[in-house]
């Protein structure tokens, strides 16, 4: 008996609170989630989601402190990802339909599992393609006839073949060559979950011509748990070429991404491919911060959700597929219009939003490692959407409605959606006004985590 | 049993077979028109990825053993969900569902 109790005392002690977190952190909202699922009531099952989205950032906070005090700076910036995912679960759910709760939980509990848990590269790629499994799972169930499941389909396809490409990079090992080989499959197939154009058809497939707010937000949070998985692959690099190469190919792809996705968004046909496409243009942006400087990545990341989470409320609240139909919206839905404005402005950079700073810090840090071509490409991507965010502000507040143009019947007014709405508001202005906590918070979050700078 | 005589033909032959399918599969993937098909292509594929990660296992790779478990069960799904949707697809569609061009 004694020993029995001596046996449990020890383990009691070795399983503290703290160091369970992480677990529970996956735990609850995945438990939320099958919860969720169960009721047929739209009100418990969204109140369900949300809750379980809140326990998980509450979580995810905890973990992070007890991870942030630890050495290991990778970890470090995985579990800010995962603070920053879990900050998006919530955005979901205050945004999501009873069909799309439970499977939007899932979605962004595995992706936050994949950050904070996948200290190897084998428990990272199951928590993503868990992930990436519910997101299409997700848009075949949420599809409204045959043609639109086969085109959600598509997202399968090109995640299995992503899965695949980890997996196979993850058996090469021996010699530099078989493990700089292994490095580039593993990076391969984790950059079709990182959303960064031109590796987006997945997620085009998934979000389409319908994009909504929840889903467009789950989506996110999965691009960055990739982008985590792919600062660890940078961080497990054999050597520091290897490692430097690594981060300097990712940063080429990421500012091909960046102004390829913002030349798209500037000619898209209606309100939502802008948004989709904006924000592929934004992660382009933040995969090239991780890979000069992961304090620039953290910093964009945020920015961009603050942006995101607008964006796609402002899409449930408009209601609208063509982009026609925003004029004169400003009068008609001003917090949405305004949301979108706004996000629109940290989109292309303008100073005193968050986009601004997050930019400014990621053209110090690619000029830092002599990037120069990534710093054109960032700048040529504000540029692109400056002449897009022109064009979608002089819609919404300069230009009255065609006389023919049949009247726009707006969405009832949510509680979540409005709340979604000034948050973003508030926290994009916020982090542009009161840029030094922030900043310094994120180069507390990566410190330790360096490429030399080019000499 | 593989006779041990056979064996180093059988290691040697491995990993081009592996590449090879691997190769084909996912050419299957990409060219099969409609989406269920491709799901089946794409689990032939995955299996063609077992192949290696049992190579690489032998040979000593760390992880590759738990990846191969994973990749295994993302391909059981994978044919499960292919074969049930090409099953379904079978029936006549639903004239309100999918109304004609």
């Amino acid at each position: 008996m004694t020993a029995l109790a001596l046996q449990a005392d020890a383990v009691g002690q070795s399983l503290s609170f703290a160091k369970a977190a992480p677990i529970l952190a996956v735990a609850a909202p995945l438990l939320a989630a099958g919860l969720a699922a169960t009721f047929k009531g739209a009100g418990p099952a969204r109140l369900i989601g949300l809750a379980g989205a809140l326990m998980a950032f509450a979580l995810t906070l905890l973990a992070a402190v007890e991870v942030l005090a630890q050495a290991d700076p990778a970890a470090r910036i995985a579990a800010v990802a995962a603070l920053l995912i879990a900050a998006l679960s919530v955005a979901a759910q205050a945004l999501a339909s009873r069909t799309q709760a439970g499977l939007c939980l899932l979605v962004t509990a595995l992706a936050g599992g994949a950050a904070l848990l996948g200290a190897t590269p084998v428990a990272g790629f199951a928590f993503l393609e868990a992930a990436a499994l519910c997101l299409a799972a997700l848009a075949i169930a949420t599809a409204q006839s045959r043609a639109e499941r086969d085109r959600a389909g598509g997202a399968l396809i090109a995640f299995g073949l992503g899965a695949m490409l980890f997996a196979a990079g993850i058996g090469f090992s021996g010699g530099p060559m078989a493990q700089a080989f292994g490095l580039a499959l593993m990076t391969a197939g984790a950059l079709i979950k990182a959303g960064v154009a031109p590796f987006h058809g997945g997620f085009a497939a998934v979000l389409g011509d319908r994009l909504s707010g929840a889903p467009a937000l789950a989506a996110l949070g999965l691009a960055l748990s990739a982008m985590a998985i792919l600062m660890r692959l940078i961080d497990a690099a054999p050597s520091p070429a290897l490692q430097a190469g690594l981060a300097l190919a990712l940063a080429a792809l990421g500012g091909f991404g960046a102004v390829y996705a913002a030349l798209l968004a500037a000619g898209a046909a209606n309100v939502r491919a802008f948004v989709g496409l904006s924000i592929a243009a934004q992660l382009g942006c933040v995969l090239i911060g991780f890979a000069a400087d992961p304090a620039a990545g953290l910093a964009l990341a945020a920015a961009l959700i603050a942006m995101a989470c607008g964006l796609c409320a402002a899409i449930d609240a408009i209601g609208v597929n063509g982009q026609e139909r925003l004029e004169g919206l400003g009068r008609r839905a001003p917090l949405a219009a305004a949301a979108l404005s706004v996000a629109g402005l940290s989109i292309s950079g303008a100073p005193l939003t968050a986009g601004f700073l997050g930019k400014w810090l990621l053209i110090e840090a690619v000029l830092e490692q002599g990037w120069w071509l990534a710093a054109a490409a960032v700048v040529a991507s504000g540029l692109l959407a400056i002449a897009a965010v022109g064009s979608l502000i002089e819609r919404l507040y300069f230009t009255a409605p065609l006389p023919a143009d049949p009247p726009t019947v707006l969405p009832a007014p949510q509680l979540g959606r409005l709340l979604a709405l000034a948050a973003s508001i508030a926290i994009t202005i916020g982090l542009g006004l009161n840029a030094a906590g922030w900043i310094a918070w994120a180069r507390y979050a990566a410190s330790g985590f360096g490429l030399e700078a080019a000499p | 049993m593989i006779p041990p005589d056979l064996q180093p033909l059988v290691d040697r032959l491995y990993a081009p077979a592996g590449f090879a399918l691997l190769a084909v599969a996912i050419a299957i993937t990409l060219a099969a028109t409609a989406f269920p098909r491709r799901l089946l292509g794409l689990a032939l594929a995955q299996v063609a990825c077992l192949m290696l990660l049992a190579m690489a296992d032998a040979a000593g790779a760390p992880h590759a053993r738990s990846a191969a478990l994973t990749l295994a069960g993302l391909s059981v799904f994978t044919l499960a969900l292919g074969v049930a949707l090409l099953l379904r697809d079978r029936d006549p569609p639903n004239a309100a569902e999918d109304p004609p061009a």
